[in-house]
């Protein structure tokens, strides 16, 4: 699914989630997936934030009575911060009392408020047989404009252009225990 | 047509074949910058109108090796900080970094990612090649210190100028400061600009 249409698909779907909650939200940002919102008359905030590992991720300061709801999926980063684990096929939206580290302060699935699911993708696919995590695809193609190259390139060089492009990560070495450095 | 700089690109614009690709684009490319990641996305965007207009893209050892070299440095420095780190950080984490080169090649496989990916896209039908071929190196070697003394260039910049005049119409770089100087109303060159 071409990412804008993925973007408005969550986007779509959290619209449902913000009304199982409640609360008030405003367009996402292109490319961010994070949508958040305030309602001043209720003196509290509402965050639905997707693939944000945790309450931190807001991006804000947490005010006395204020909430926020994060949806999650399994396999994402943030699936263990909720501290369980989690079944194929579930997803789930909690809700935070900020000032509470503590992750029991989020609701569990099935116990209460909210308690309607919905199955949200985590991955892109770039090009046909081609997927990435939301993660990889910020942090590869963030600004990109896949959509206007992909037109204008031939298909095997548009493919070899999404493959190697960003894709020196690095990630998964820890240097720290063999990296002796001078100080 | 004199040497010309150029600041930004949009995508879509003409740019003049042949280019001679800088190494910081070749990093921003391929591995991005935790400092300034916008970079990653206009080098980014800038390959994609290189690949659609068929662009000649010349790169040169100098080009791959400070790319090797800044890629290390990058790499080690996302893994000590693990996020952004600062300007101060990176300053001390690459002071280590150079007392202790041979470590650094743990990375030895992502490094070599530099040249793969070029590979790979030549082999998908892009049009890059090494410069400079055989017969020009003594004159690219030979003009770079003239270059030096006549444009206050470091060694590997006036290389990089020297490979450029020498083979291309277009000298990509992020450098803004390391070509500043740079203008020759006798050579026919755009010193294309992509810092922010």
């Amino acid at each position: 699914m071409p990412v804008r249409e993925l973007v408005q698909d969550r986007y779509e779907k959290t619209q449902q989630v913000a009304s199982v909650v409640d609360k008030y939200i405003i367009p996402p940002r292109y490319g961010h997936l994070a949508i958040s919102g305030i309602t001043a008359e209720e003196s509290s905030v509402l965050v639905v934030s997707l693939g944000s590992a945790n309450a931190t991720a807001f991006g804000q300061e947490w005010a006395e009575e204020e909430y926020g709801a994060d949806i999650s999926w399994p396999g994402s980063a943030n699936a263990t911060a909720f501290g369980q684990e989690w079944a194929e096929g579930e997803y789930g939206v909690y809700i935070r009392r900020p000032g509470s580290a503590n992750v029991t302060a989020f609701r569990q699935p099935g116990s209460g408020y909210p308690t309607t699911w919905y199955q949200i993708p985590n991955e892109v696919e770039v090009y046909t047989g081609y997927r990435v995590s939301i993660a990889e695809y910020e942090r590869r193609f963030k600004g990109v404009d896949l959509d206007y190259f992909r037109k204008v390139l031939p298909p095997e060089l548009f493919k070899a252009y999404v493959h190697t492009m960003g894709s020196i990560e690095g990630l998964g070495i820890k240097p720290e225990d063999r990296f002796k450095g001078k100080d | 047509m004199p040497i010309t700089q150029k600041h930004g690109h949009k995508i879509g614009e003409e740019i003049r074949s042949p280019a001679y690709i800088d190494a910081n684009f070749l990093v921003y490319y391929s591995v991005g910058s935790y400092l300034v990641p916008d970079l990653q996305t206009v080098a980014r965007n800038v390959m994609g109108d290189l690949l659609a207009q068929g662009v000649s893209m010349l790169v040169s050892l100098v080009s791959v090796e400070e790319a090797w070299w800044a890629t290390l440095e990058e790499l080690f420095c996302r893994h000590i900080w693990q996020s952004p780190p600062t300007g101060e950080q990176c300053r001390l984490n690459r002071k280590k970094a150079h007392s202790n080169w041979a470590q650094l090649m743990l990375y030895r496989s992502e490094v070599e990612k530099i040249v793969e990916n070029l590979q790979e896209l030549r082999n998908h039908g892009a049009d890059i090649r090494f410069v400079p071929e055989v017969g020009d190196a003594f004159e690219v070697c030979h003009n770079a210190p003239n270059l030096m003394e006549k444009h206050s260039l470091f060694s590997a910049d006036a290389l990089h100028l020297s490979l450029a005049l020498s083979q291309a119409k277009t000298l990509i770089t992020f450098d803004v400061g390391d070509f500043k100087t740079v203008a020759d109303p006798d050579q026919d060159l755009t010193i294309m600009l992509l810092a922010l």
